[in-house]
């Protein structure tokens, strides 16, 4: 595995790690605390009755959740298939029950619902620990004694759906329970503030809220996807229920988020969270029944509804103020006072598709949202990836057989086994619900292009909006840069053609196959002579009309003598003429010298004097290696390489790329643009047999 | 929809031409044999993909399964944790935890695997299902018969090749989704989201088309593979599965070119 790390925590040592590398560390107590977990607004002395694997849990818990956000993904992986995105977390934690933990079923349920749950792979080695903190020091603020009977624990995150759980359990069904709320960002404790004021005012028992911190140092914040969060918070949640004697937890979540199956073809695995699908929360009951060491539920009552139900449900239960003041942004660095919601994520997206389809657009201001979710621009990338994947998966759905939907969400599979009942019954179950999804989704949609139908017409909206990318458009496209739809072009395509097609070019010959040739300048040249059959082209002027072509074209319409200067070193480019090495002079006097030189060495010889006969003879070598050098093999001055011979072998190298670029996608062509049709040389030209008529 | 995590396009030459030929307007077939030039190395690793080997070798073992007189046993042999009258959904459900267990003990997922297991279950659940009228309600008998009716060598590449086709399929959008959707727009390559859904569907018949070759040669090996060996093995279903991934790449590419050779 690429990308592994081991963690120590708690200050273990640091012998025989399974991995090279330098260790990650978390402790979270001591002087060298990296992180530090909270459990507020409850009694100390409820702590008594809660056994010490508990505290264990929470140990474990936080440190998978540290070590989630502080070992980086090393982005999706998508050059090596997911290769960096899976990670390898080998922890060493000291625990105090030992004997539990190294038990092969807590073991294997750990590893097997923290691997699904993250898509990593983990290993775990624990170590004894006899003197580490008890759950007391993890719980402060109440000074008073918590009483009184609870009769559920619910993970509230402050969002939309567990809005509607905390809605149904405390004023609806009347029923006593404890809240746990974790709060990630400052900017949101206004709003929950808020939240807790109204549902303690309207609840004939008033909810205990128990808000829960997690302190960590910023170098340990660099993965932002944290896939097992849910985790820590099913820990908290079965913690606060020992405490508390009760042997359930609750995630309030909607049946679709919960299945989360992918709505893109790129969305592989876990990149789809599965924080509440279903096979964790039943891996999370076998873990935690094992620490309880009794059976322990974890429940997802919300599993059969969508997000548009849930909202009817906060409406029909009088709550509907409520809403504006739940938060489901995960843009939270986004979150603005005037727009709590960034409109582009995911949850943004589906949080107002389920208060339209509810009929509760007034009770969720639009004006809440940066980007308004039917009319406004989208941004390319993420935001318009996110929406388009979105609408299109829910038109799709909607008409679906079961069938079709089966075999298009292989991800249905895993749930089948993980939910009480029949696999039929639940199959059965799953797709009604999102066929109630996509209906909904559709249906909103639906009703926004009838409400928007005349700016639709006028095209009076952004074209990147919602209602432009799903309507046809009525008038075609304006501007020059369109790019012909083949889906518009209902006329045959003439049987020759080779045309630009905004920056690309089209391509078909003889009836065959129609291609497109990405922009290269032996497409330009090739065009050039196509539109001049018959007519020989020197490779300079090719390679000049086209290089001026594209100056002009990236100088627009400007006129002015910057753009002319520019026009005309493009054309002096390829004014070259070729020059001689050296000149003719240069070269009569290289021969006098050496003419001289022959005469003294003779005079040396003479006079026996070797010592200047041996110098001279230096001389004449270095003047016959020049002489050499700037005579050609036909004794004529030798002339330097031609700018025009540069310029018509690149032409030739661009042609011949072309045509093998051709052949990929149509041999007949390429076999047609060989010589004689096409010629090559100083003056190329395209001269078929018989005069082809190419739209060109 | 929970959170998602998009990604982007790797930025390479061969993809930003991929970009450039469906900016461009380039046919299925073209943008198809691009895509699968460019993602090349990925599918080199088909026959060391421990996710892809144990799907094909299930999928070798179910339809042998339902021609054994215990048929839930002979699914359990397999690993397919199953009641003694399985359904449809069950098998179907069964098989894909069989993987993910396998794997979870191995520790060797990768996308390439997942994409296979679940165009696994998608054809599992097109094939039978279609054949028994219902996903819903089937008894065990029907889910046998038709299961069984695989594991002849006409039947078995019939099968095969609609997964490949649907893996095929998977693959390709697993990139071009990447891009498609940047190109979605008021003049651009597709001017609504019906046209962006067009395309998928011709890449859809396009992967369906290249993955005939794995039927001509699938059902033989089967038999053949089977019948001298007295069954399959994951070594055996490893070399099949990477010969099929390549020979479709190689018919993809040659898909681009009605009159190449």
């Amino acid at each position: 595995m690429a990308n592994e790390r081991a963690i120590l925590c708690g200050g273990v040592s640091d012998a025989d790690l399974p991995i090279p590398g330098a260790p990650l560390r978390l402790r979270l107590w001591g002087r060298h605390a990296n992180a530090k977990l909270e459990i507020n607004d409850i009694s100390k002395a409820l702590a008594a009755s809660v056994p010490p694997a508990f505290a264990d849990l929470l140990d474990i818990a936080t440190y998978v959740y540290c070590a989630d956000q502080a070992i980086t993904r090393g982005g999706d992986g998508v050059e090596n298939l997911g290769a960096d995105w899976r990670r390898g977390l080998h922890f060493r934690i000291p625990v105090r029950v030992l004997d539990l933990w190294c038990s092969d079923r807590a073991r294997t349920a750990l590893t097997t619902t923290l691997g699904f749950l993250s898509e990593d792979e983990y290993n775990f080695d624990f170590v004894a620990w006899s003197d580490g903190p008890s759950l007391r020091d993890y719980l402060f603020g109440a000074e008073a004694e918590t009483t009184g009977r609870f009769e559920e624990v619910v993970l509230f995150s402050g969002g939309l759906d567990s809005l509607g759980g905390a809605i149904r359990e405390a004023i609806v069904d009347k029923r006593r329970v404890a809240l746990i709320t974790h709060q990630p960002s400052k900017k949101l404790v206004r709003r929950y503030r808020a939240l807790k004021e109204e549902l303690t005012s309207r609840a004939a028992h008033p909810p205990l809220f128990i808000p829960v911190t997690i302190n960590k140092m910023k170098s340990l914040g660099r993965e932002y996807t944290q896939r097992s969060r849910s985790f820590l918070y099913v820990a908290l949640g079965a913690t606060v229920a020992q405490m508390l004697g009760l042997s359930r937890v609750r995630f309030y979540e909607n049946g679709v988020v919960s299945f989360n199956f992918p709505p893109s073809g790129q969305i592989v695995g876990a990149r789809a969270t599965r924080t509440t699908h279903p096979r964790v929360l039943r891996g999370f009951a076998e873990i935690l029944s094992l620490v309880a060491d009794r059976r322990f539920d974890v429940e997802n009552p919300f599993l059969w509804k969508t997000k548009a139900d849930i909202v009817r449900q906060i409406v029909d239960a009088d709550c509907s103020d409520l809403i504006r003041l739940s938060t489901s942004c995960t843009h939270t660095w986004d979150m603005t006072k005037t727009h709590p919601h960034c409109g582009s994520c995911s949850q943004c997206i589906d949080r107002r598709f389920a208060v339209l389809a509810a009929g509760a657009r007034d009770a969720d201001p639009e004006t809440s949202y940066k980007v308004k979710l039917l009319v406004d621009e989208r941004d390319e990338g993420e935001p318009r990836t996110m929406l388009a994947a979105y609408v299109e998966t829910a038109s799709e759905v909607e008409r679906m057989t079961p069938v079709d939907f089966f075999s298009k969400f292989g991800e249905a599979s895993r749930v089948l086994r993980h939910i009480d009942g029949s696999p039929d019954a639940v199959a059965l179950q799953v797709y009604e619900l999102h066929k109630r999804h996509a209906g909904q989704i559709t249906a909103v949609v639906d009703q926004a292009i009838a409400d928007h139908s005349r700016a639709i017409r006028e095209r009076s909206l952004p074209a990147s909006c919602l209602l432009r990318l799903v309507c046809e458009s009525a008038v075609p496209a304006s501007g020059g840069n369109a790019i012909e739809s083949r889906a518009q072009s209902e006329a045959p395509l003439p049987n020759y053609i080779f045309r630009k097609m905004g920056q690309a070019w089209q391509v078909r010959y003889a009836g065959g196959p129609e291609f497109v040739l990405l922009p290269t300048k032996g497409a330009a040249y090739l065009h050039l002579l196509i539109i001049q059959q018959g007519t020989p082209i020197s490779a300079t002027k090719l390679a000049a009309t086209v290089a001026l072509h594209a100056t002009e074209h990236l100088l627009g319409d400007t006129q002015d003598a910057e753009g002319e200067q520019c026009a005309d070193a493009g054309r002096r480019k390829f004014r070259g003429v070729a020059r001689t090495q050296s000149d003719p002079d240069a070269m009569a006097a290289y021969r006098a010298r050496y003419e001289e030189l022959e005469a003294e060495i003779e005079e040396a010889r003479a006079n026996n004097d070797s010592w200047r006969a041996s110098r001279i003879r230096g001389e004449m070598e270095d003047l016959g290696v020049q002489i050499r050098r700037d005579l050609s093999l036909g004794g004529k001055l030798r002339r330097e390489a031609d700018d025009r011979d540069k310029v018509r072998k690149a032409v030739l190298a661009a042609l011949r790329r072309t045509v093998q670029e051709i052949g990929k996608y149509d041999k007949r062509l390429a076999e047609h643009l060989k010589p004689p049709v096409l010629r090559r040389g100083w003056s190329p030209c395209y001269s078929p047999h018989d005069p082809i008529a190419w739209m060109t | 929809m929970g959170h998602l995590r998009l990604g982007d396009l790797p930025r390479t030459r061969k993809w930003q031409q991929v970009v450039g030929l469906i900016e461009g307007g380039a046919g299925t077939a073209q943008i198809a044999t691009a895509a699968i030039s460019a993602a090349e190395r990925g599918l080199a690793l088909t026959g060391d993909d421990a996710g892809l080997v144990e799907t094909v070798w299930l999928l070798t073992q179910i339809p042998l399964a339902a021609r054994s007189e215990d048929f839930a046993g002979a699914l359990r042999s397999a690993g397919l944790d199953v009641s003694g009258t399985p359904t449809l959904m069950e098998v179907v459900g069964a098989f894909s935890d069989a993987i993910d267990r396998r794997l979870a003990e191995n520790g060797r997922r990768s996308d390439l695997g997942e994409m296979a297991q679940m165009a696994a279950a998608e054809t599992l659940s097109r094939v039978i299902g279609e054949r028994t009228q219902s996903l819903f309600g089937t008894t065990a008998e029907d889910v046998r018969r038709e299961l069984a009716q695989l594991a002849t060598s006409r039947q078995f590449s019939v099968f095969t090749r609609l997964f490949f086709a649907r893996l095929t399929e998977r693959y390709l959008d697993y990139f071009l989704s990447r891009a498609l959707a940047l190109h979605v727009g008021e003049g651009k390559r597709f001017a609504t989201l019906a046209q962006q859904a067009e395309f998928s569907a011709a890449l859809r018949l396009h992967c369906q088309e290249g993955s005939k070759i794995v039927e001509e040669f699938a059902g033989g090996w089967f038999s053949k593979t089977n019948w001298e060996k007295g069954g399959i093995s994951r070594r055996e279903a490893s070399g099949f599965a990477h010969v099929a991934m390549q020979k479709i790449a190689t018919e993809l590419k040659q898909g681009a070119r009605p009159n190449g050779e």
